[in-house]
């Protein structure tokens, strides 16, 4: 393709993105489309090893998280000693008794598994993509008081410092992007994501998570900067900048059916941590019946950002059989499932 | 309460008279147009004109991607002169790609009002402030009915607003506290019955969104430029927040309860 070729195909799936958001719609990816060994920098990625990902039950917000959390980040080795740890939960929206948003229980108890593991500072930062009142949304979706309880701050990441990251990956022309000092200047980042379906990208897990890294007040509301760009390449540089060491995705409810914000609850009663979020989304992805491989940012963040072969993740905890639910899509990704 | 609102911006302000989205935060556009609005203030209007760009813009450029959704505020906030003529002008030659309409998200493509940033389509609070520095300075730009015409397209179902989608696959969006104000901030006398709708909508909005900072700010200046009388228990939980929660320090809601609560509303009054 050319450059005037591949220019075209970007515009016209940034136009679908920009609206439908859709960029899965289209049977094909602007990725296989260039066919180029240059969409990363090879020196910026260095060829992902083995994974370590755990699967732990879990069937409620309110008894005993804390040794739940220590357990599954003792797991998969999460190395936080002295360590300045930033968690990134996905708190978009609020809707009373809509499981929008990773449970504010769990974010709390992973801020004490973490300082029981020794981090010296435990941050939690958000930029919701939909609203812009943040106050709103942490107050009533009742995180603040969950991270008040354990003496937690909490930063909000649309109006936080910025410094300018150059992009190693080039999915999208952004070329750049403007990232907060507080995730930045963290030792450790742990995307924390709700285990939902996404009626633009099929789901949204660890990788997608990181939308909320980028500030609405430089990009807009509801990130729209980024759909324009290109929905799943969005995904991807967005993700290969911010770079999750760890990733902990809250499945105990998850979301299924027209996810993020107007899907319907499912007990999947699960916590999925991991020491690379692509390995993490991959069995997450699994665990929502999805075929990860059929998930294109998914599988082309395997490429480069982080392990996708099963045989290369080692797995703690349940076999995935055992907890693995059939999550409802709409009718667009019908075809990521097996 | 406007004292107490307004000296949170001023000890906001940074060494080069800007003001950041949070104190210590380097200045930047909407933060420093929205706090010259609130305390009339010289040295934001300086900060403004030294960062406006050749185009008229006053933006986050960053790169590839180009914020330039507070040139209309910052026109407001320079007041006369060459610096807000061509804010305006800018304004006036840069609207939104029009939004291509599809099943799964409806749209009225024959209207654009304004976007976030440079070259994308438009959403409820660019085109809300694009229509009020228009209809403040230039009230005959044919941009103005455009920008209505957005606000009405992507009404809520039962009138309000929220970012900007009305419906997606079929499922009706709700609408906000924050974005009905901001559209009501700017329509002041275009729409009989959208603002009525805007405004009984607002008026349940605001109450079960008391614990945000910017809504109410927003609330409380959308309802006293609407002379409705429940401007004055926006206000008066407004206050309360306040005092509770300092508004975490976020410069564009303390600017915004400032803006609501003193002479600043003023500056946004649309004579009609």
């Amino acid at each position: 393709m050319d450059v005037m070729d591949r220019r075209a195909f970007l515009r016209r799936s940034a136009i679908a993105a920009g609206t439908v958001g859709a960029a899965a719609l289209f049977g094909e990816h602007l990725w296989q489309q260039r066919g180029t060994p240059e969409l990363w920098d090879a020196a910026a990625f260095v060829p992902p090893g083995t994974a370590r990902v755990a699967v732990l039950s879990a069937t409620s917000y309110d008894n005993g998280l804390e040794d739940l959390v220590d357990r599954g980040l003792r797991a998969i080795g999460a190395d936080v000693g002295g360590a300045r740890v930033v968690l990134k939960p996905n708190l978009v929206e609020f809707d009373a008794g809509t499981p929008i948003n990773t449970d504010p229980r769990l974010v709390a108890a992973t801020v004490i598994a973490l300082r029981r593991l020794g981090a010296v500072d435990v941050l939690v930062g958000e930029g919701p993509g939909h609203r812009r009142d943040t106050q709103y949304v942490v107050v009533r979706s009742g995180l603040l008081e969950a991270l008040d309880a354990v003496d937690a701050t909490f930063v909000d990441l649309n109006t936080d410092a910025v410094k300018r990251v150059p992009l190693r990956s080039r999915y999208t022309e952004l070329g750049a992007l403007w990232l907060p000092r507080t995730i930045t200047d963290a030792d450790v980042v742990i995307s924390m994501p709700k285990m939902k379906t996404h009626h633009w990208a099929g789901l949204t897990l660890s990788l997608k998570n990181c939308f909320g890294c980028v500030p609405g007040r430089i990009y807009g509301w509801p990130k729209n900067a980024l759909h324009w760009a290109g929905l799943e390449q969005s995904i991807l540089d967005v993700a290969a900048a911010v770079r999750p060491d760890y990733a902990i995705v809250d499945g105990i409810v998850g979301m299924e059916g027209n996810g993020p914000i107007s899907g319907t609850p499912i007990e999947a009663n699960v916590l999925v941590f991991g020491d690379d979020p692509v390995a993490t989304d991959t069995v997450a992805a699994r665990l929502m019946g999805f075929d990860p491989e059929k998930v294109p940012y998914l599988a082309e963040a395997a490429r480069f950002l982080g392990q996708g072969d099963m045989d290369k993740i080692r797995l703690e905890g349940e076999s995935l059989g055992s907890v693995t639910r059939d999550f409802a899509v709409l009718p667009p990704f019908r075809s990521m499932k097996p | 309460m406007w004292g107490a609102f307004a000296a949170r911006v001023c000890a906001a302000r940074n060494d080069d008279g800007g003001f950041g989205p949070r104190p210590s935060v380097s200045s930047e556009p909407e933060s420093t147009a929205l706090a010259t609005i609130a305390l009339d203030d010289t040295d934001g209007r300086a900060w403004l004109e030294a960062h406006q760009a050749n185009d008229g813009s006053v933006s986050f450029d960053a790169a590839a991607v180009v914020n330039d959704a507070s040139t209309a505020l910052a026109a407001v906030a320079l007041g006369k002169g060459a610096a807000h003529d061509r804010a305006l002008e800018h304004l006036m030659s840069s609207p939104a790609r029009s939004a291509p309409s599809t099943a799964s998200v409806p749209h009225d493509e024959s209207v654009r009002g304004w976007a976030w940033t440079e070259g994308t389509f438009g959403w409820v609070e660019p085109t809300s402030r694009g229509i009020l520095a228009l209809r403040l300075f230039r009230p005959d730009a044919p941009a103005i009915p455009d920008g209505v015409g957005l606000l009405r397209d992507r009404e809520s179902v039962g009138g309000g607003w929220n970012y900007g989608n009305r419906t997606v696959y079929d499922e009706d969006l709700p609408p906000y506290a924050q974005t009905t104000a901001a559209a009501l901030i700017a329509l002041q006398g275009l729409d009989v019955e959208l603002e009525a709708r805007g405004v009984a909508a607002l008026r349940g909005l605001w109450r079960t969104e008391r614990e945000g900072g910017l809504s109410l700010a927003q609330t409380t200046a959308a309802l006293r430029l609407h002379r409705d009388a429940d401007a004055d228990r926006a206000q008066e939980a407004l206050f309360d927040l306040f005092d509770r929660t300092g508004l975490r320090d976020d410069v564009v809601a303390l600017a915004w309860a400032a803006i609501a609560t003193g002479p600043g509303l003023a500056r946004l009054e649309v004579s009609v």
